[in-house]
């Protein structure tokens, strides 16, 4: 009869917290590929393999840079601002490994959230550059403040109440509503900023905005519906352990939660864009809408009311929609909405957590604690964002100096895939193998055609000869839409 | 306290912690089956109604959130009477380690309503979908889960018989939801599908024609079936609820093996059906929908069966696939994902079958009253969530339809969803073939067309050259069977530079360049 002590208990507990952390990194890990196709579906065809390249190179600049120097700096001992030691994980116990894989997922999480807002123009240089940058040393430094027991905002300030007693108020967030995601939203800020705008979107003289579509909105989708599966893990992982007190109540409380904002944030982007926007029932922009609703909760899913996360969603949808909207007269082309999704996301995730977090918020109590922790959860998000903002400015920017950032203009035009890459993604040759009769009677259709210019509108004339049903007037309808503002 | 008493308690609270983790990993994987589905019906639906069934499969999950949190769970899973729950609104009062059960079941209750959009593809209007969306999630489903899974459950309950002189509860088994989840997502296709009509050109009633109408995209749907086939193992394994008691692990395991066994069962016998009897081809999509079938089928009682006994299920199941299948058709009723028969098809046989093959209690192995008794719950149970689905969704299609909410405009219809409601056609004309015009424009220049439409062989070469560019010189000839060797459009690095720097060959016209050589290397990766 064996005896159950302690021991065999604690050994059971450490190994279910390490596999529950690597199984959440695991779903985290397949972010990428959903952030990669959602961008791939919202670039044009011809700089569909340039933008799958740089999602799928995340994983690995991160895998070497945040092993090596990211968590060193994040997770090393050290001081408040910075650590330094475990370089390339050296004596780094066993035990920790889950952790570390766990934060590495989101270290490369941060770095792909900025190819969004660079899409279809950037240098692939400057993009390994920046993803180095990013996930060596810019988030690794940010993270370490937020929840390295050593981070000087994760310490926070000792204030001395009324009564005589101490008490601690310091900056929380806890899946990083702040430190991935309103981090990801600045730098990605910055660099479409320096980057400047794609051929053809803005038209400065005339205040217009051209929509550039994506090439294929079931590729976006997937892109969509992926992020919102491995999100959960995001949070719910963000516990880092599942067998302490009350550990799985905050898991499942952060998935609920996550659930919750993300419909709510939907349903009103939904909404939104049917009552004020364009009139229609957007895809793309209820997406974008989800994702924001999601990130908004991450600085406290793991404690909030489910009822304060529809708040958060209403409040995540209006947050993307500014954003959205700010970007567009400032003529910055941002064409994720990234920025909108992560940073107008991660300022509602930050703020609302001094009010909504049960008991301590400013809704339960009104007193000098929750005021404080209001201050600190705005200092917190001030230095996140003027310390990402002032390195991603200096890095950007000296790569522009260096000419380094953009790509020339004839490659923008023609696309990126086969200059860079040599793989087209959609080779015309792998294609219509059956389509030869189609093609005989369309161009026994334009024959009978007779005197009219055929090489414009060419593609016009297809479409209409393929689809054969008249559709009379969508073509137009084909075209980008021009928003005079 | 001493040691014992602190290593029972650290105990129990593992066993708290691991359910709930159990519940909330299996759950976000059902989750995902919501992407499976979106991209089955997006791949077989037409590329101008893509968008629009992607955002309606897309807002199941955002609906539900929404409808079963509020009400959908309370009616579901509150404390009620035998009909329905009237506790936990907006999950109220609920109590914190139940949150993971939450979460699970509000994955099945998205699930429930997704399989209704596949029906009711290509023509049903934003609004039905949504109204239609709410009250599945919000009431339809969660009052039959009430019935089958909550603690008032009066179909599970069933009643007290004597048989031989022992006395024995037999009452409605549905593991995972072969009845609860499929027949009622199959009937509501079924009701919706026949209210909404069927699309413009499927059927032809004079002659009696059925026109096939091709979806855009098999790989497409072939994703959403892979995903599904993924997720289906979370959606029965996850149905055991707990890991943490004996035999837990056992049971997942049955009925993830079981699963498996069933899926593939049906596959096999739809692949065969199909080719011996239906297009006479080897379909990938029958294939798909069958495996899919025999998953359904052996929800009732994947954790019950032996694995044997899910070959049996399996080979049925594909049965009833074809079978409803034939039958709906000949209704000329438009079902474009066949969701009628998966659903209702293998639902209904699955929940027939746990009468049968239960490895206790089963008609085949034991052949007594208590087991007739037990088909005859399973019956009644099959019964009830039919009637109760079909008399509300023919009240909430019905009036739907009075009122004109439910089906597009012809004009719509024909002209596609995806840029009247969404402003998004699913792949804008304008985002691709940046080059391409080009390319056909030398077509047009290279080939006669007279003479080309007259011949299709000379089309070919003519297309064949002057689309894809001028053959190229290689130093390696080897036995290539594939034209395409000639004719590839991008080229070895080496002449990077020369592109960019604005040098190289490049055809003044169009400004695609010429390929002078072949790397070998290159080629033979091929």
């Amino acid at each position: 009869m064996m005896n159950l002590t302690e021991n065999n208990l604690q050994d059971l507990k450490d190994n279910v917290d390490q596999i529950f952390v690597v199984l959440m990194g695991i779903i985290v890990m397949l972010m990428q590929a959903g952030f990669a196709f959602l961008e791939a579906g919202s670039v044009r065809s011809k700089n569909t393999t340039n933008i799958l390249i740089k999602n799928l190179l995340d994983s690995f600049v991160a895998g070497i840079t945040y092993w090596i120097v990211g968590y060193t700096v994040a997770y090393g001992k050290g001081n408040s601002f910075i650590g330094w030691t475990y370089w390339a994980s050296h004596d780094l116990p066993l035990s920790s490994f889950g952790i570390y894989f766990f934060q590495y997922t989101f270290a490369a999480t941060a770095a792909t959230i900025v190819s969004g807002a660079l899409a279809e123009r950037c240098e692939f240089m400057a993009y390994i550059v920046y993803s180095i940058v990013i996930t060596g040393f810019i988030y690794p430094v940010v993270s370490r403040w937020a929840w390295d027991p050593a981070g000087w905002l994760f310490v926070g300030g000792v204030y001395t109440g009324d009564n005589g007693e101490e008490f601690n108020v310091n900056y929380q967030d806890y899946a990083g509503s702040g430190a991935v995601h309103a981090l990801g939203g600045v730098a990605a800020l910055v660099g479409a900023a320096l980057l400047g705008p794609r051929k053809g979107r803005f038209s400065k003289q005339n205040k217009m905005a051209v929509t550039l579509r994506g090439h294929s909105v079931p590729v976006a989708a997937f892109g969509g519906f992926i992020l919102l599966f491995g999100f959960l893990a995001f949070n719910g992982g963000s516990q880092l352990d599942l067998t302490g007190e009350g550990s799985a109540v905050a898991v499942s409380l952060s998935v609920v939660n996550t659930m919750i904002s993300g419909s709510v944030s939907a349903m009103i982007s939904l909404l939104m864009n049917r009552v004020f926007g364009d009139s229609k029932w957007s895809l793309l922009k209820t997406l974008n809408g989800a994702l924001t609703g999601m990130v908004a909760t991450c600085s406290g899913c793991n404690v909030y009311r489910p009822w304060s996360c529809a708040i958060l969603g209403l409040l995540g949808a209006g947050a993307f929609k500014l954003t959205a909207f700010t970007l567009e007269k400032l003529y910055i082309d941002d064409p994720l909405d990234v920025v909108g999704v992560h940073l107008g996301g991660g300022i509602i995730g930050v703020i609302a957590l001094a009010f909504l977090k049960p008991e301590e918020g400013i809704i339960f109590q009104q007193n000098r604690k929750s005021a404080l922790f209001l201050g600190w959860q705005i200092l917190g998000l001030t230095t996140i964002i003027v310390w990402t903002a002032g390195l991603c400015f200096i890095m950007f920017g000296i790569l522009k100096l260096f000419d380094k950032l953009r790509v020339s203009p004839e490659l923008e035009e023609k696309g990126l895939d086969i200059p860079k890459h040599g793989e087209n993604a959609y080779p015309s040759e792998a294609y219509g193998h059956g389509w030869e009769k189609e093609l005989e009677e369309i161009l026994q259709e334009i024959e009978s055609i007779k005197g009219d210019d055929l090489k414009g509108n060419l593609t016009k004339r297809i479409g209409q000869h393929i689809n054969k049903s008249k559709y009379v007037s969508a073509p137009s309808n084909e075209f980008p839409e021009v928003n005079p503002h | 306290m001493d040691v014992t008493e602190q290593a029972v308690k650290d105990f129990r609270h593992l066993q708290s912690n691991l359910d709930q983790f159990f519940l909330i990993i299996m759950g976000m994987i059902v989750l995902l089956m919501q992407c499976g589905f979106a991209f089955l019906e997006a791949g077989a639906v037409r590329s101008k109604n893509s968008t629009n069934i992607l955002i309606k499969n897309l807002m199941d999950q955002f609906v539900a959130g929404i409808a079963y949190w509020i009400f959908g769970f309370p009616f579901a899973f509150g404390n009620g009477n035998d009909f329905i729950g009237y506790t936990f609104w907006a999950t109220y009062e609920l109590e914190e380690t139940k949150l993971a059960l939450f979460f699970f079941q509000y994955v099945f209750a998205a699930t429930a309503a997704t399989i209704v959009s596949g029906a009711m593809a290509e023509r049903c209007e934003f609004i039905a979908y949504i109204v239609y969306s709410i009250l599945i999630t919000g009431f339809i489903y969660p009052v039959v889960t009430h019935w089958v899974w909550s603690d008032n459950a009066w179909l599970t309950a069933g009643m007290d018989y004597t048989f031989n002189n022992e006395t024995v509860t037999i009452g409605y088994k549905d593991f995972a939801g072969s009845g609860v989840v499929h027949v009622l997502g199959g009937i509501a296709a079924l009701v919706g599908a026949s209210l909404l009509g069927p699309r413009k050109g499927r059927f032809h009633k004079g002659s009696k024609t059925v026109v096939p109408i091709r979806g855009h995209s098999v790989p497409l749907a072939a994703l959403g079936g892979f995903i599904l086939l993924f997720g289906f193992l979370a959606f029965n394994g996850g149905s055991q609820l707990t890991i943490s008691n004996a035999g837990d692990g056992e049971a997942i395991s049955l009925s993830v093996v079981n699963t498996i066994i069933s899926g593939s069962m049906s596959a096999l016998v739809s692949l065969i059906i199909n080719r011996l009897t239906g297009t006479s081809k080897w379909s990938l999509l029958t294939t798909l929908n069958g495996a899919l079938t025999g998953m359904v089928a052996i929800c009732a009682g994947c954790n019950v069966y032996h694995p044997w006994a899910a070959c049996v299920v399996g080979f049925f199941a594909a049965i009833a696939y074809k079978l409803i299948n034939t039958i709906v058709t000949s209704l000329y009723i438009d079902d474009p994902l066949d969701a009628v028969a998966v659903h209702f098809g293998g639902g209904s046989w699955g929940v027939i079958a746990v009468a049968f093959l239960h490895r206790t209690d089963g008609i085949v192995y034991n052949w007594d009253q208590a087991s007739g008794m037990a088909l005859a719950w399973q019956l009644c149970g099959l019964v009830t969530i039919t009637a109760w689905t079909a008399v509300t969704s023919v009240l909430m299609f019905g009036i739907l339809k009075l009122t004109g909410l439910l089906r597009v405009a012809p004009e719509l219809e024909a002209k596609g969803l995806d840029i009247p409601k969404h402003g998004e056609p699913a792949y804008p004309t304008e985002a691709y073939g940046h080059g391409w015009e080009e390319k056909l424009a030398k077509i047009l220049e290279h080939v006669e067309l007279k003479d080309a439409a007259k011949n299709m062989s000379s089309l070919g070469d003519g297309f064949a050259k002057a689309f894809l560019g001028a053959p190229v010189k290689q130093t390696d000839v080897g036995p290539y069977e594939n034209p395409e060797v000639n004719y590839m459009d991008t080229h070895s690095t080496t002449n990077l530079n020369d592109l960019e720097s604005g040098k190289g060959t490049t055809n003044g016209t169009t400004g695609v360049p010429h390929v002078t050589s072949i790397d070998v290397k290159s080629t033979t990766k091929m």
